[in-house]
């Protein structure tokens, strides 16, 4: 499942230029587009949360 | 140019007197050395397109204003390398001896500067927590060398790193023990992902932060080591991913706290046995024995929540306080954030019966805490309700605490608590029938063996206590035992 929707956001290809000193890890690349997802998500939340938050306070002045 | 040792870090011999230390080994960009005890650091031509672009797009001196970088001076430049001299903090210190929010601090540290450093195309290219050190509760990111150029849709490079040194420390700090980061000498890389997974509680598994960057990320690394194939594969991952990331990171990082349960010595001030009058008399004599020896450098060893070092802070160098309980050092610094006084105190937990050892490739590439205090020079140290500790629960002879003390101090204002004091009473109950191991522990042999190293310039005996205040000077710098 995990491989699943790892796929949908990843763009697999080749020739990845090593830029750091140490080993990145491949599973640690792969994993950012996921966390990144995940992010987006309760950050467009959090928004929301705070806009109906400061939307409410407004109309009780 | 005469270049001489006489650093904190350790350091090995280049040609002539040149002394180049052993920390900041891995990264290819450059090193740090040092001339004339002071710290230096080489940039090889390898670095000098990312550096160039550090200094002129203007990062250097966003970071710099917003107080996140290390200011540093230009020495020396030649197609060979250039020479810089970042400012010297007061005391180099490990997250192994951080107290939680002191590591969060760190961790949001990196993120604020990904965030500045990608409006000017650069990008952090490495997070290892050794890379922040603090001046008074403030993070500060000391590597210059650490700046990339950002890679369009390119993914952090960093990013198993800044898990493995930030993210599952704190975690395991919160849901584990508070104190699971002294854990941190033993993996000098942060602790690995798949261990942090396996040690977190189950309940961990329906965050979808700790999920997704913890649980998630163990099983991605698995499976793409055991796939030969996996070094082909490249992720793709646009600007506005990789700032969401650093912006929930942040965002669940600020909202991080453990559980506020009170630890054996956490509100020790707010319970002790003193009376008020007794505790401020006693305040007062640490204050003015302080300032009649004109102590500018202080070591509060045992320092509890820090209210001593608060107390003799203002005007002075630099004071340190350490202790063993982790609530205490996370309130210490937490404290001194506060109150704004904190600027030249520093909060650090450490176990003086077992303290940072030296670590790292052949034991030199960090230093031990006894090694890193005694180049500080300290012109006093504290040991206020200490000695009970140290030489009951702990078995240390006086003989032992007066010779550490005074290889690392010229003064030494010292606290003994008394067999009747009732704390002491408790730790020996406890003892059971190995009491009597315990007989030596009395005034005289108290003052006996400390006379041995030190001299004994004043006493206060703390009023309705069984408690005695010692101001003494060392009569010379011993090695330590």
């Amino acid at each position: 499942m995990v491989r699943k929707i790892l796929m949908v956001f990843l763009v697999i290809s080749t020739g990845h230029e090593a830029r750091a000193y140490f080993d990145p890890g491949t599973g640690s690349l792969l994993i950012q587009a996921l966390v990144a997802m995940f992010g987006g998500c309760v950050l467009f939340f959090k928004e929301i949360k705070l806009r109906i938050k400061n939307f409410i306070s407004k109309i009780k002045k | 140019m005469t270049l001489t040792q006489g650093t904190p870090s350790p350091s090995i011999p280049l040609s002539g007197s040149i002394a180049r230390c052993n920390s900041f080994f891995r990264d290819p960009s450059g090193y740090v050395f040092t001339e004339k005890g002071q710290i230096r650091r080489m940039i090889r031509p390898l670095y000098f397109r990312e550096f160039d672009h550090l200094e002129k797009s203007g990062l250097y001196k966003e970071l710099v204003d917003w107080g996140l970088l290390i200011p540093h001076t230009l020495l020396d430049r030649s197609a060979e390398g250039i020479t810089i001299a970042p400012q010297r903090v007061p005391l180099i210190t490990y997250p192994s001896e951080w107290s939680f929010e002191a590591l969060k601090g760190a961790a949001l540290l990196h993120l604020k500067i990904n965030v500045v450093a990608m409006d000017f195309n650069m990008i952090l290219k490495d997070a290892t927590a050794y890379n922040v050190q603090f001046i008074g509760s403030a993070p500060i990111f000391i590597d210059t060398l650490s700046f990339d150029f950002y890679k369009e849709d390119h993914p952090w490079d960093a990013f198993g790193q800044f898990c493995r040194h930030f993210i599952a420390p704190l975690l395991l700090m919160k849901y584990r023990s508070l104190d699971f980061n002294r854990v941190l000498t033993s993996f000098i890389d942060g602790i690995p992902v798949d261990m942090a997974s396996s040690l977190l509680p189950k309940r961990t598994h329906l965050g979808l932060f700790i999920k997704s960057n913890i649980h998630m990320h163990a099983k991605s690394i698995r499976r793409n080591q055991e796939d030969s194939s996996s070094f082909k594969k490249t992720a793709k991952l646009s600007k506005k991913g990789l700032l969401n990331i650093f912006r929930y990171t942040s965002s669940f990082l600020e909202g991080l706290h453990y559980p506020k349960k009170q630890s054996e010595w956490g509100q020790y001030y707010d319970s002790t046995n003193y009376s008020e009058e007794a505790f401020k008399e006693k305040d007062n004599r640490v204050r003015s024995w302080i300032e009649e020896i004109q102590a500018s450098r202080i070591w509060d060893a045992g320092g509890n929540d820090g209210h001593f070092s608060r107390s003799i802070a203002p005007g002075k160098e630099l004071v340190v306080t350490s202790d063993i309980d982790p609530v205490a050092v996370d309130r210490s610094f937490m404290l001194s954030k506060e109150v704004g006084l904190g600027k030249n105190i520093l909060s650090l937990l450490i176990d003086l019966a077992n303290p940072t050892p030296s670590f790292g490739f052949t034991n030199t590439e960090r230093t031990s805490f006894i090694e890193r205090i005694r180049a500080t020079s300290f012109d006093c140290s504290l040991a206020l309700a200490l000695i009970h500790h140290l030489c009951i629960s702990n078995g240390l002879s006086f003989p032992m605490v007066a010779g550490l003390f005074a290889s690392l101090s010229t003064h030494l204002i010292i606290e003994f608590v008394d067999r009747r004091d009732d704390r002491v009473e408790r730790i020996l109950g406890n003892m059971r029938g190995r009491r009597s191991l315990f007989d030596f522990y009395t005034r005289e042999n108290f003052e006996k063996d400390f006379s041995s190293v030190f001299t004994i310039k004043d006493t206060l005996a703390i009023p309705q206590s069984f408690r005695v205040l010692y101001l003494m000077e060392s009569k010379k710098l011993l090695p330590t035992i």
